[in-house]
């Protein structure tokens, strides 16, 4: 029995001048990280955090994304398992990002600040858990965690094929549940530690999985993205079909329901019970000039993709599907700046190049690496399409 | 995509090489045959609860809700922990019926009917509580928000309580409607078996079914878009419900996660309750061929998932309350764990995030006798959450000169074994006279031509 799909060349070969503009504003990115650093250093971090938290989150759905594939027995997907494989590449670029953080802690947080502690008793009850050491101990677990899951999911997922292979199905089985385990814990504390803890006063139990909701809605956006181009440009265009931008289209759909059902749980019961220490967060963030980046972050991540992708047409149709998950990749990093930016910049958002830059160039450098990936990864399923035929039986390279 | 359906890797759905005759004849033994021998005994022992709540519900609005172990501090108790309970339990037949039909989930051809019935019950008996509670049921129409002659006296719409009406209303009814809808092919095929009064009965009720293509067609798209429509309430019931208590400033009431964390433990509670009905029904009514281990594996997958997510709301509770550094979250959660009703939260962490954890394991997924046990102490569980959570939280208040316990009283306890009355009743009714399993739709998975005794017990995962 053989697959239609697995006949014929598949093969992506990153164009190569894309490649080299991606990498140039990737250094670009670099060069003004390093003079921000002179020039401007508090405005540089706050820039930094935010193209930090987008890299994570890119690089974690690819892992999310395959091991709920493989948890729910997803096999429609098997035929774009090659894009989030490709995704998690951002991981290490994100962890050596994550080691740079540890020179902003400074700039960044309140609770670094050891005059500020010794005033402020609720401050204190926190500093066994806030304190920079302990921060950078969990910064460097949390990364030997994911790299070591992400390679194992990686791995497995190149071997595991399509059903006629169900070769390491169980081991793929564990691993992604175990991961899924390991993810609860890791990426809750590493939400609280990034980005609640900017407010260190604040506190929200929702906000982990608020957090998590938006890497997965980032995550899908940017699958869809991939998927789109591979469309375009090689003869991935047999394998991912129409039903597969449809199921994108739907998981994009309720993802973004979901992600705004989080938003509206926290902020609703924060607004309700109106007490002190909570609605802290929302005070600048209701008011203008704030606000309107607050609609817009609906706009973005709820309204537009809740109106378009309703319509099943609107999800097989390839244009509507990239500029959905355009807006809401735009969406999540201005999601991601309204939680960075308030405590840091006070009253009035201020957006130039020390805000933009580093968050392109993390996306330039997301793309460049997945890319690259996912060039030689493609050759790796030809490879394993003929040793499901029976023809090869050469072990797959692992990543 | 023709690798996906003959795949030799999927074991059927429905084991014995059924024809649609034989599952025709299957289903309809009960309605039409009269059910085993211990369906009598089993009606009578609900049909005695019943009894029981509905004389200790008489007393109590004849008396007065001074009946109840209630007091100042402790003003909400059993009454609502039983409110959320049966709630919680009926989140499982929308989810099996909306949400699993959206994803095409095939496996839910078996019991989403039963799992339908059940949510229904399960509404009625939850909504038995916030009535007496009321003092003056007689009243209750209060609730709806019309112009009155009562001075013009408006509900309170910022009242989770009043949302609490709409959400359950809507939900009883679009629940009903589906479960209705759905059954309706079912019911005409009773009606062309039957003979005189009931087949006139079942004519009434199959409301014209004649079984064309064109009805066909529409009853499928009627069906598609009322699980569109259900899907949100399957998430916004229990939202609703848990806003009940996350907009107070109750410490241990108030947070933000309580939204989410409460839906995913109404579908962890609902799909206990469906795996004790169905493990002892698939027995009592031979329908072990189509509730099979791969059922019941699905189901334990979905109670093991969501009971870690349950687990992982705790932990995320625990720790905020720590880390807020408010001296009375912190205090909430101190006397939840080692307060007077310490027992209750160890029977709750116990029974909801430990003991499921065994159906990680497929030897325990594929023992039916521990899953069994283990889906009970998920019931068990659950309902001491919703009695930590109420009690535990209110029983030590901001002002400790009103600190006291409370301890419920016979007719509190005679009034929730009423509602089991309730259910049993109604579910053993539902299984004597209605076709327990959806016969046109489990006719869609079957594979009668293949074998299926090939299929060892190890791939019946």
């Amino acid at each position: 029995m053989s697959h239609p799909n697995l006949h014929g060349k598949i093969e992506f070969t990153p164009p190569a001048r894309l490649m080299k503009i991606l990498a140039i504003v990737g250094i670009l990115g670099v060069l003004v990280f390093l003079g921000g650093l002179i020039l401007a250093p508090h405005r540089i971090w706050v820039g930094y955090l935010v193209a930090f938290n987008y890299l994570v989150g890119l690089g974690m759905a690819g892992g999310i994304f395959l091991a709920v594939a493989t948890l729910s027995g997803a096999t429609w997907a098997n035929g774009l398992r090659r894009i989030p494989e490709a995704m998690t590449s951002s991981i290490p670029l994100a962890a050596l990002l994550g080691l740079g953080l540890l020179f902003g802690l400074h700039a960044l947080y309140e609770w670094t600040h050891e005059s500020v502690v010794a005033g402020d008793k609720v401050l204190q009850g926190k500093s066994a858990y806030l304190n920079v050491l302990g921060f950078s101990i969990r910064l460097l677990v949390f990364f030997a965690i994911w790299i070591f899951f992400l390679r194992r999911l990686v791995r497995i997922s190149r071997q595991t094929r399509n059903e006629e292979e169900p070769g390491g199905m169980r081991k793929g089985l564990v691993t992604s549940a175990l991961f899924m385990i390991a993810l609860a814990i890791t990426f809750s504390l590493a939400s609280f530690d990034w980005l609640m803890s900017l407010e260190a006063h604040w506190f929200s139990t929702a906000f982990a999985l608020y957090r998590l909701a938006g890497v997965g809605l980032t995550g899908i956006a940017a699958v869809t993205i991939f998927a789109v181009g591979l469309r375009r440009t090689t003869s991935f265009r047999n394998i991912i079909t129409g039903s597969h931008l449809q199921d994108l289209g739907r998981i994009t759909l309720s993802l973004s329901v979901f992600w705004v059902y989080i938003w509206y749980c926290q902020h609703m019961l924060i607004w309700y019970t109106n007490m002190p220490e909570e609605t802290s967060y929302y005070l600048l963030r209701n008011e203008a000039p704030w606000n309107v980046l607050t609609k817009a972050n609906l706009v973005l991540n709820w309204l537009i993709p809740f109106l378009v992708l309703m319509p099943r047409a609107a999800c097989r149709n390839e244009t509507v599907m990239l500029r959905v998950a355009v807006a809401i990749m735009a969406g999540q990093a201005l999601d991601l700046f309204l939680q960075v930016g308030p405590p840091l910049m006070g009253e009035r958002p201020t957006f130039g190049i020390w805000e933009i830059i580093p968050l392109i160039s993390a996306l330039a450098l997301f793309f460049l690496v997945t890319m690259k990936s996912l060039g030689t990864s493609s050759s790796v399923r030809e490879e394993n399409a003929a040793r499901a035929r029976g023809w090869s039986t050469t072990e797959s390279p692992s990543p | 995509m023709s690798i996906i359906q003959t795949s030799t890797l999927k074991p059927p759905l429905i084991l014995g090489r059924k024809t649609p005759t034989q599952v025709t004849s299957d289903v309809c033994t009960v309605p039409e045959k009269g059910p085993g021998r211990l369906w009598l005994p089993a009606f009578l022992l609900a049909l005695s609860a019943l009894l029981l709540g509905i004389v200790a519900v008489t007393y109590q609005i004849k008396v007065g809700i001074g009946t109840w172990g209630l007091n100042r501090t402790v003003g909400w108790a059993f009454d609502i922990t039983n409110f959320v309970f049966w709630v919680g339990i009926g989140h499982a037949g929308t989810l099996i019926s909306a949400v699993l039909l959206l994803l095409r989930q095939k496996w839910r051809t078996s019991i989403n009917r039963s799992a339908e019935a059940m949510t229904i019950f399960a509404v009625m008996c939850a909504g038995v509580f916030p009535l007496i509670h009321m003092g003056r049921p007689w009243l209750c129409f209060w609730v709806f928000p019309y112009p009155n002659t009562r001075g013009s006296l408006w509900v309170n719409f910022r009242s989770p309580l009043l949302w609490d009406v709409f959400a359950i209303g809507t939900y009883f009814t679009i629940s009903l409607v589906f479960w209705y809808l759905g059954m309706i092919p079912d019911v005409a095929t009773l009606r062309d078996r039957a003979k005189g009064f009931r087949r006139k009965l079942y004519s009434l009720f199959s409301l014209g079914w004649n079984g064309s293509a064109r009805t066909w067609s529409r009853y499928e798209v009627t069906c598609l878009l009322l699980a569109a429509l259900a899907t949100p309430l399957v998430v916004s019931v229990h939202s609703v419900v848990s806003s009940d208590f996350a907009t107070a400033v109750v410490p241990g009431w108030h947070t933000t996660l309580f939204p989410p964390y409460f839906v995913v433990g109404a579908v962890f509670s609902g799909f206990a309750m469906v795996l004790t009905l169905m493990i002892i029904a698939r027995k009592v009514m031979n329908f072990e061929d189509y509730i099979t281990q791969r059922h019941i594996s699905a189901m334990c997958k979905v109670v093991v998932f969501t009971g870690s997510v349950v687990g992982g709301a705790y932990a995320t509770e625990l720790f905020i309350a720590w880390y807020s550094g408010s001296p009375y979250e912190q205090f909430a959660f101190n006397n939840r764990i080692s307060g007077p009703y310490a027992w209750a939260y160890a029977i709750m962490v116990g029974c909801n995030v430990v003991a499921p954890q065994l159906l990680w394991i497929r030897k325990v997924r594929e023992t039916i006798a521990l899953v069994f046990i283990i889906s009970i102490l998920v019931n068990v569980g659950m309902w001491f959450e919703r009695f930590v959570i109420i009690v535990a939280s209110l029983h030590r208040d901001f002002l400790p000169s009103s600190w006291t316990s409370y301890a419920p009283t016979l007719v509190e306890i005679a009034t929730f074994v009423g509602s089991f009355g309730l259910f049993f009743t109604l579910f053993l009714l539902f299984c004597r006279f209605l076709p327990m399993i959806s016969m046109n739709e489990v006719k869609t998975v079957l594979k009668p031509h293949e074998a299926t005794e090939s299929f060892g017990k190890d791939t019946l995962k």
